[in-house]
């Protein structure tokens, strides 16, 4: 063998090992697929485009409607075993509101102002999105994949509720920004670390939203060839 | 089914097309196609998940490992055909340079 082919065999089999759990099927299947190609060039590239499967992020794939059927009932258990603790977001308002009054001037006095209308929305906003599921599941549920379903759709959905979310979430941040005395330029790392933490939150909000996306079209996928299945 | 019509996906899919029923393997795809490793799959895999796609695993040959192939499904086939008919009316609408 080759420098170059066990070079090739090297990268592939690593990208198997770091693939996520969707992906490694398809990581396998590159580095068997390396070892029918014959000139070694080729397979050293091969393996080097595999690389790119290490920047797809996907979970363990589901083969099946009963699969996708598990997993709809996973969903549903343990947001029925949840208790809706979304109370706890309020004290923070009121903690605010204390500071609110003993303001000093009046940019840091909007800035509780914000803070406390972004925190006490988004405290009602989830208390209410979860009062909504808790509802649901106290009924019997006749098919929780369709249940499922529609809840993947309604999170993909532009609701009043999710702007509003959005909208107390950036309100809460400015606030809290505003409340720091000095401004930017007394607390460079402080304001860094609010900032950071405002990218997470819109990082993780596109992620969750792209993998209910994912969820959806494969439970969709299924779905539909179940129904050709039975339709023909 | 939502996927994005990229040229390098057009590609993938009338290679495909060509002969619908039969599997077939990443490599033969990729020199067919001219795409690289490192696109093809990306494609591949983001039309096996939303169904048009279906893999399987070849039975092993002695001293070989087995081999993952690829083939169309019965809607994957349906919305592929669409859509050429769709660029083929398209390409019918649109008026040539200088007449339209």
């Amino acid at each position: 063998m080759t420098f170059l082919r066990r070079l090739a065999l090297k990268i592939s089999t690593a990208v198997v090992k770091y693939a996520s759990p969707g992906c490694k099927e398809w990581a396998l299947g590159m580095l068997h697929e390396a070892e029918f190609i014959e000139s070694d060039f080729s397979a050293f590239t091969w393996a080097l485009g595999s690389i790119r499967v290490l920047l797809i992020r996907r979970e363990a794939p589901i083969h099946s409607l009963a699969e996708a059927s598990d997993m709809a009932s996973k969903y549903v258990d343990e947001r029925r075993g949840r208790v809706n603790t979304s109370w706890t977001l309020f004290p923070q308002s009121f903690l605010f509101l204390i500071n609110f009054f003993g303001a000093r001037t009046p940019l840091v006095r909007i800035g509780y102002g914000m803070a406390i209308s972004g925190s006490l929305c988004m405290g009602i906003i989830v208390f209410l999105e979860r009062r909504r599921q808790d509802k649901l599941l106290s009924a019997d549920i006749d098919d929780e994949v369709l249940f499922y379903k529609k809840e993947l759709e309604r999170s993909l959905q532009l609701s009043f509720r999710g702007v509003m979310l959005i909208l107390s979430i950036i309100f809460l941040i400015t606030g809290i920004s505003l409340t720091l005395s000095g401004g930017i330029e007394a607390h460079p790392i402080l304001s860094l670390f609010i900032g950071s933490i405002s990218v997470m939150i819109v990082l993780l909000i596109l992620h969750a939203r792209r993998v209910n996306q994912r969820r959806l079209q494969i439970l969709e996928a299924f779905l539909q060839n179940d129904n050709n299945r039975s339709g023909s | 089914m939502k996927i994005r019509k990229s040229p390098q996906t057009n590609l993938v899919l009338a290679e495909f097309l060509q002969s619908e029923k039969e599997w077939k393997y990443g490599y033969d795809i990729s020199r067919s196609t001219g795409l690289k490793s490192g696109t093809l799959y990306p494609i591949l895999i983001r039309l096996a998940e939303v169904g048009i796609l279906e893999t399987s695993w070849e039975a092993a040959a002695t001293g070989r490992p087995p081999r993952h192939m690829y083939k169309l499904t019965r809607n994957g086939l349906k919305y592929v055909r669409s859509m050429v008919s769709e660029t083929t009316v398209s390409a019918f609408a649109r008026p040539l340079v200088g007449l339209g």
